[in-house]
């Protein structure tokens, strides 16, 4: 159990951010006290490339992009589906979920999800 | 230069003396851009489909499936752009070129099978994103005047880039 305080947990992540480029641990918490992450798909680029998050956490991909997109781990046998542009798909992630992922049309474009306790 | 290489890359050998007496890319106009651009989306188009019809390598399936789907969205954008400025393309001899460069390399593909047309394929997609992606970058988007065809665009350079380093994937897995 983290009991960082909220001003604590900000430089934390931002700490963490400076280092690693990873998105900082908290997004939209939700009544539960899960977290909902956001990556978004723009200009052929997952932003944020690396998502730290806890399992049960969910993270919402959305493609701003022209041109379809989808979020995939074909080792982890994971994915979005096809997300046309302006469609969001939300994943609760799972342990087995962790690790990289990319756009199944366009491999170049890579992400990472990373399981922290 | 680097506009010579790129519309020698594009299959335009024939045209140098008459660029240079006549218009350069850098010369056209927004709507000449535009058409351009078009041409440049349905020769992959046309490139993909043969590759359909002819390669059994799921790579290189894979690959023509995603430039269809990808430079008929761009495409599409371009018309819908178009149609809102109520404007329409403008045909010129660059696009003219590229259509004549794409024939002849059509046939040269169409005459080969297996390794050899995939090798084939993969490489003219290499060079012909290549090329594009210098007309796009170094001539095009800095003498774009319309804001919105600039930022589609701009948009078509970060899709052509990754169609790029896909082709060199694909080159190079195939050697």
């Amino acid at each position: 159990m983290h009991t960082l305080s909220r001003r604590a947990a900000l430089s934390y992540s931002a700490a963490a951010l400076a280092v690693t480029g990873a998105a900082p641990l908290f997004g939209h918490v939700k009544p539960d006290g899960t977290t909902e992450h956001h990556v978004s798909i723009k200009d052929m680029k997952f932003d944020p490339p690396t998502v730290e998050l806890k399992v049960g956490d969910s993270v919402s991909w959305k493609n701003l992009d022209l041109v379809n997109h989808t979020a995939t781990s074909a080792k982890a046998g994971w994915s979005t589906g096809v997300l046309k542009k302006g469609d969001a798909e939300s994943l609760v992630i799972t342990a087995e979920m962790a690790g990289a992922y990319v756009c199944k049309y366009h491999p170049q474009m890579k992400g990472m999800l990373v399981i922290v306790s | 230069m680097f506009i010579k290489n790129a519309l020698l890359a594009l299959g335009i050998v024939t045209l140098q003396s008459s660029i240079a007496a006549a218009q350069t890319p850098a010369d056209l106009n927004d709507l000449e851009i535009a058409h351009v651009a078009y041409t440049a989306d349905s020769i992959d188009i046309r490139y993909a489909h043969l590759a359909l019809a002819i390669s059994s390598n799921p790579e290189i399936q894979q690959f023509a499936e995603t430039m269809i789907r990808d430079h008929t969205a761009v495409n599409d954008q371009a018309l819908a752009l178009l149609a809102k400025l109520n404007a329409q393309p403008q045909d010129n001899f660059l696009s003219q070129s590229l259509q004549s460069g794409a024939e002849a390399k059509i046939t040269e593909m169409a005459a080969l099978r297996g390794a050899d047309f995939d090798k084939s394929y993969a490489e003219n997609e290499l060079g012909y994103h290549k090329a594009v992606i210098d007309l796009v970058a170094n001539s095009f988007i800095p003498n774009i005047e319309n804001a919105d065809v600039k930022a589609l665009f701009e948009a078509g350079l970060g899709i052509f880039k990754e169609h790029e380093a896909h082709a060199e994937m694909m080159v190079k897995g195939l050697k």
